[in-house]
C-alpha cells in the first residue's frame, strides 16, 4: 500500500514538473509572441518612442 | 546501566522536503524567466526547462542518496530510495527528450531532415560536454537497471555509480552554463555553479570525510556465534571510550575493512538493546556476497559503524499496543524493539509472530519465551517446514494467523512493526489495514522494489 502511495505521490509529482515546464514555455513564448505580432510590444514601444519624438520638437533629435 | 537509547526521530517532515525539492526544481525556470530573455519557440522552449529541470533533479539524486539523517531521518531511508529510482527514472526520460526536442518542429515533422539536423549537433564542437553527459547517462541506466543482468559487484557498482553520477553532474554543469541559453551569463549560471558544488561536496562528505570521522571511533569483534543455520550474531566493542546512541530496531552501514574508506559496508539492522551496554549485536545470516563468508569473521577483528539509520523504531512514536511481525532475519530488529521493551519492563500489551523456514531458523526463541514474565508479551511461531509434533504454525504467516494473533481490544491504536521477506510485508501491511490500522501506525523498512 504504502509503496503504491509513493507511486501514487510521484506521479502528481511529475505531472507537476510537466506543468512547470510547459507554463515556462508558454511563458516566454509568449514574451516572444508579445515582441513580434504586428502591434505587440516591441511595435507598442516604438510606437510610444516616436510619439515622445514628435512631443520633443525637431531641435531636440540629436538627443536620441 | 548504560542507557544510549536515543529517544528522537530525526529529520524533516516528509511535507518539508517535498516542497523544497518543488522549490528546488522550480528554481531555475523562475531564474531562468528573471533573465528577461526572448523564447525561441514552444517546442524549444519546452524542451530548454526539462533540460534544466532534469539537470536540478539530477544533482537533488547526490543529496537524497546521501544518508544524511536530516533529510532520511523521519521519511525512512527506503522511501527515501524509492523516490530516488523513480526521479531517476523520469530524469532519464526528460534527458532523452532534451534533446529530440531542442529540435524544434524538425525532428517531429521531417524525418529526413531530423538526421542531418542531429548530425550537426554532433559535429558541433559547443555541445561536445552535452553529448559526453547524455552518453553517460545511458550508461548510468544499463548499469543501474542491469546490474543483476550484468553481474556487476555491489562494490564496484557503487563505485561506477558515483563516478558516472559526478561525470553527468560535471559535464552538464559545463553544457548548461557555455550553451544553455538562459544559463549562459546569467545569475541561473551561478545557481548552477553551487548546486554542482553541493552534489560534488555532497560524495566528498561520504566517501573521504565521513570515513575519517569513522576511523576516529573504530570497534571490534568480540564474538561471532552461530546461533541457526547459517545464522550468526555478531557483537561489536567499542574501541576507545566512544559510544554509539541509537534507538531500538535502527539499523548501522557496518564495514569489517581495516579502513572505513573502502566501499564494501552492508546495512544490518541492530539486534541489541541500546539500554543494555555499550556493545552493539547484529544478526546476519548468509546469503549475499558478503555475508556468505561472515563466519569468517574472527574475533578481534575491527569494524566500523556508520549509524544509527532508519525510522524502524518506537522512538517517537505512541501506541496502546504493540505487534511485531517478523519473517527469518527479520527478527534482528524486532528482538532489539522487545529486548528494549524487557529492560524498560513495559506495561503494554505486546504480540509477536514470528515466522521462518525451518526449526534450526528459528532463533532467539528461548530467550523471547523468557521475556514472558515481566512482559504482557504472546508468541505465535509459525514454521514453513515444521518438524513432526511441531506445537506451532504451519506455512507461510496469512490473515487468519494474524487476526487470530493480534487480540488487542483496539487494534487500531497498536502500533505494528513488520520486518522480513516482501511478500510477508505486504501481507501483513493487507490484513492490519482491513482491521482498520491507520497506514502511519503499520511501520516497515523494504529495501527491495523492484
Amino acid at each position: 500500500m504504502r509503496q503504491r502511495l509513493i507511486n501514487y505521490i510521484f506521479i502528481g509529482f511529475n505531472v507537476i514538473l510537466i506543468v512547470l515546464a510547459l507554463a515556462f514555455a508558454i511563458y516566454v513564448f509568449e514574451g516572444q509572441w508579445a515582441h513580434s505580432k504586428p502591434g505587440g510590444i516591441h511595435q507598442q514601444d516604438h510606437h510610444k518612442k516616436h510619439q515622445q519624438r514628435l512631443r520633443r520638437g525637431p531641435g531636440k533629435q540629436n538627443s536620441y | 546501566m548504560v542507557d544510549n537509547t536515543y529517544r528522537r526521530r530525526p529529520g524533516l517532515h516528509p511535507a518539508v522536503i517535498a516542497l523544497s525539492y518543488i522549490m528546488i526544481v522550480a528554481a531555475p525556470l523562475i531564474l531562468a524567466v528573471s533573465t528577461g530573455r526572448t523564447g525561441r519557440g514552444l517546442i524549444k522552449d519546452f524542451a530548454h526547462a526539462i533540460g534544466m529541470i532534469a539537470y536540478d533533479m539530477l544533482l537533488a539524486q547526490f543529496v537524497l542518496s546521501s544518508r544524511f539523517e536530516a533529510v532520511s531521518g523521519h521519511i525512512g531511508i527506503d522511501v527515501l530510495m524509492r523516490f530516488h529510482q523513480l526521479a531517476a527514472r523520469t530524469l532519464a526520460v526528460l534527458i532523452v527528450l532534451h534533446p529530440i526536442l531542442m529540435t524544434g518542429r524538425v525532428a517531429i515533422l521531417d524525418v529526413y531532415e531530423a538526421p542531418n539536423y542531429f548530425l550537426s549537433i554532433v559535429q558541433n564542437p559547443k555541445f561536445l560536454t552535452g553529448i559526453i553527459a547524455f552518453l553517460l547517462v545511458l550508461t548510468l541506466i544499463a548499469t543501474s537497471l542491469g546490474r543483476r543482468f550484468f553481474k556487476i559487484p555491489y562494490e564496484i557498482w557503487r563505485a561506477l555509480h558515483g563516478l558516472l553520477a559526478l561525470g553527468i553532474a560535471g559535464f552538464g554543469w559545463h553544457h548548461a552554463i557555455s550553451v544553455g541559453r538562459y544559463s549562459k551569463n546569467s545569475p541561473l549560471a551561478k545557481f548552477w555553479t553551487i548546486l554542482f558544488a553541493l552534489a560534488a561536496a555532497t560524495l566528498v562528505f561520504i566517501y573521504f570525510i565521513k570515513p575519517l570521522l569513522l576511523l576516529r571511533h573504530p570497534y571490534r569483534v568480540v564474538s561471532n556465534d552461530k546461533i541457526g543455520e547459517k545464522i550468526h550474531e555478531i557483537t561489536l566493542t567499542p574501541n576507545g571510550n566512544h559510544q554509539l546512541r541509537y534507538a531500538p530496531g535502527q539499523f548501522a552501514w557496518v564495514n569489517f575493512r581495516k579502513y572505513p574508506f573502502s566501499l564494501l559496508d552492508h546495512p544490518f539492522s541492530i539486534a541489541s538493546n541500546p539500554t543494555n551496554n555499550k556493545n552493539i549485536s547484529f544478526i546476519i545470516q548468509e546469503d549475499g556476497d558478503f555475508t556468505k563468508n561472515i563466519e569468517s569473521i574472527p574475533k578481534g577483528h575491527v569494524a566500523y559503524l556508520d549509524a544509527p539509520h532508519g525510522n524502524f523504531t518506537l522512538a517517537g512514536r505512541n501506541g496502546t499496543a504493540i505487534g511485531l511481525i517478523a519473517g527469518g532475519v527479520g527478527i534482528a530488529p524486532i528482538l532489539s524493539i522487545l529486548r528494549y521493551l524487557r529492560a524498560t519492563n513495559d506495561p503494554r500489551p505486546i504480540r509477536l509472530i514470528y515466522g521462518a523456514k525451518k526449526k534450526n531458523k528459528l532463533i532467539s526463541v528461548k530467550e523471547i519465551e523468557k521475556m514472558k514474565i515481566a512482559l504482557d508479551l504472546q508468541t505465535t511461531y509459525a514454521l514453513f517446514d515444521p518438524p513432526i509434533n511441531w506445537p506451532g504454525k504451519s506455512g507461510n504467516i496469512t490473515h487468519d494467523m494474524i487476526r487470530t494473533a493480534i487480540n488487542f481490544p483496539t487494534p487500531s491504536t497498536a502500533l505494528y512493526f513488520l520486518c522480513g521477506p516482501p511478500r510477508l510485508i505486504e501481507t501483513a501491511e493487507e490484513c492490519l489495514l482491513k482491521m482498520n490500522v491507520p497506514l502511519n501506525q503499520i511501520i516497515y523498512e523494504r529495501f527491495t522494489f523492484d
